[in-house]
């Protein structure tokens, strides 16, 4: 027996494991797990014949199994791009957006499958799902139709999804951004706030470092736990808090610098 | 609750302040996706410090390759099973929580043996309860004598003694035997004295120091002891702080000999005593060994049984019984057995609940007609 077979079959339960916590639904996860193992043995086992072992084969089948199951979930229910503002929350908004207009699950369904996915983000994900269908209306009504997979149809080239055309805002889009969220994030507050806040906060040019980013996009945006973020950025819990309070403390005096700071005491 | 409240207000204020600046960010050129296992390595820790920086700068900005990496790191988290015990080992791998692990077993072993020894203490002071209402009772005993005489001449024949006092009788008996007849000397008349002085004050100090412990006895040993509260100077009672009392009642003698010397007046029993040397501490030890028929030293048994009994109270029935078989003729030969099987579990060495319980066996149940 070829032994990369071997090793994939070795997996096969984490393979699945990993099916039924992407689409919830037993038949449609046996499915998509049969496609990964399909994706696997393709080319005589090309895929696994890659791995140089810089990590341990568990971990690359595990990042292979991810990539194909989001590859067979394009392949059935299609491909859709999100709105602006959807791509600007990344992150946990941007799967709730798939999972609701895309794969037509029920609200309930889908914040389920995200906290089965990533634990401890249930709530953020609640707010999150009904804040998307009140600001799409529409999420799945003509999307989400099955379509059948069809082998000769081709995996995507995944390795070009970063591309650059999402820099090239419009500016009518770039205004319904600003009106989305300044409506999200401040709610009511935003009725009396300054409209054009947002843009002036855009305007103000504030950087950011990669590692700064990340972990405001894993604490406030995904609800990770602070510690937890830390751990996978490689800092203690205790680094991770006192770097978190100093870039918090740095961001209110930037903007406070930009001019912002009446604006930001009054909404914050 | 209005902490809660505060903290809330603060972290949604933080939240909507790291979205503000997220979402106002100008968006970056982010380069090629990572290799997965390039994602893979990140993610178990095996990328040089260089080579992290790059893989760190693209997660920041793609929203493909990120959740991949979020999903794959709880993937990896669950198979190595990082969660739950690895932190553990990690935490027994390191020598200072073993230190405080250490540290913290012992002092909770500590406080379990001296708990053990405390409550321990209390059961023997609780055992030897008894004693001290029976020595407050003997104390006016003098003085009443004249007017008790005079009621069992009248045929008022007072109640037999309760079984509480046979052990302080055959304490101050045994007292007796360890110093017989002949009066005491000179220094250990003093002594005497001075103790017999002490006593009642002591008592009465000692009550409140007590209290504590009796309570916690209390707590144990709920309704086996009646007379726990009065019962005030249980620190005494016990075999170590007995013998404490008295090196210290000893050495304060010794130390306040104008004390030691006009203490004795304050009692009638102690003026007894330093007159005519050990007379009423005699007195409950003849009435304890004075004839009796064999119904009443069988209540006596009944009764001193029915709480924890003293070692002398044994010493006593045996004398009793010996008495009344050679002295009443009168008995029939079972009841005569019965003495004898009595005696028999009497001189064997065993504890006096054991023996207390053999007794009862013996006695039987009060026959009809027999009250207490």
């Amino acid at each position: 027996m070829n032994s990369w077979r071997e090793q994939a079959l070795a997996h096969w339960e984490m393979i699945n494991r990993m099916a039924g916590r992407r689409f919830g639904q037993a038949e449609l996860a046996e499915e998509a797990a049969l496609y990964v193992m399909d994706g696997l043995a393709q080319d005589d086992w090309s895929r696994l014949r890659s791995f140089t072992g810089r990590s341990t084969l568990a971990t690359y089948i595990g990042a292979l199994t991810l990539r194909l199951l989001e590859d067979f979930a394009r392949a059935r229910f299609g491909r859709v791009k999100p709105p602006l503002w959807i791509r600007r929350l990344g992150g946990l908004w941007m799967t709730l957006f798939r999972l609701l207009c895309l794969e037509r699950y029920s609200p309930d369904e889908a914040v389920a499958i995200v906290g089965n996915r990533q634990p401890g983000q249930g709530k953020a994900a609640e707010e999150a799902a009904y804040h998307i269908l009140g600001e799409l209306p529409t999420c799945g009504e003509h999307r989400g139709e099955q379509t059948e997979f069809n082998e000769e149809t081709g995996l995507p080239d995944s390795e070009e999804e970063c591309s650059l055309q999402e820099q090239h805002l419009e500016q009518e889009e770039r205004r319904q951004l600003f009106a989305i969220l300044g409506r999200f994030l401040f709610d009511d507050a935003a009725a009396e706030g300054d409209p054009r806040l947002l843009e002036r906060v855009a305007a103000a040019g504030i950087s950011l470092e990669s590692k700064e980013r990340l972990l405001l996009k894993l604490c406030y945006r995904d609800g990770v736990a602070v510690a937890e973020a830390g751990r996978m950025l490689g800092w203690n819990r205790h680094q991770v808090h006192g770097r978190l309070r100093r870039l918090l403390e740095r961001l209110r005096q930037d903007l406070a610098n930009a001019g912002l700071g009446e604006e930001l005491r009054r909404l914050l | 609750m209005a902490k809660i409240t505060e903290l809330e207000k603060k972290r949604t204020a933080e939240r909507r302040l790291a979205l503000l600046v997220l979402t106002g960010e100008q968006p970056q050129a982010c380069g090629s996706c990572l290799d997965l296992e390039e994602l893979a390595a990140l993610i178990e820790g095996k990328l040089a410090p260089e080579q992290v920086e790059p893989c760190l700068d693209h997660l920041a900005c793609c929203e493909h390759c990120y959740p991949l990496w979020r999903q794959l790191d709880r993937e990896w988290q669950e198979q190595a099973g990082k969660s739950g015990r690895n932190t553990l080992r990690r935490l027994f791998r390191q020598p200072r929580f073993l230190a405080t692990a250490g540290s913290l077993l012992a002092a909770a072993a500590s406080i379990a043996v001296f708990l053990n020894i405390t409550t321990q203490a209390d059961r023997h002071t609780l055992m030897r309860l008894p004693e001290q209402p029976v020595q407050e009772q003997v104390l006016p005993a003098p003085a009443a004598e004249p007017g008790d005489k005079g009621a069992t001449e009248n045929g008022l024949v007072p109640p037999p003694p309760p079984a509480s006092m046979s052990p302080s009788q055959t304490q101050q008996s045994k007292e007796q035997a360890a110093a017989p007849a002949t009066p005491p000397p000179e220094s250990s008349k003093k002594k005497v004295l001075t103790r017999t002085a002490r006593d009642t004050s002591e008592t009465q100090e000692a009550a409140g120091a007590a209290q504590p412990r009796a309570r916690a006895a209390k707590r144990e040993e709920k309704g086996a002891q009646a007379p726990i509260e009065s019962a005030a100077p249980v620190g005494e009672s016990t075999p170590a702080n007995a013998d404490m009392m008295k090196d210290k009642k000893e050495q304060e003698a010794i130390s306040l000999p104008g004390k030691s010397a006009s203490a004795p007046q304050a009692t009638p029993q102690a003026a007894l005593r330093a007159a005519g040397g050990s007379a009423p501490s005699t007195a409950p030890v003849a009435e304890a060994i004075a004839p009796l028929t064999l119904a009443e030293w069988q209540n006596r048994i009944r009764e001193g049984c029915q709480r924890p009994p003293g070692a002398d109270f044994m010493a006593t029935i045996s004398q009793q019984g010996q008495q009344l078989l050679r002295e009443s003729t009168a008995l029939h030969e079972h009841e005569q057995r019965q003495i004898e099987r009595i005696l028999a579990v009497l001189g064997k060495q065993q504890p006096a609940e054991h023996q207390c319980r053999a007794l009862l066996d013996i006695l039987g149940p009060v026959p009809q007609g027999q009250g207490r």
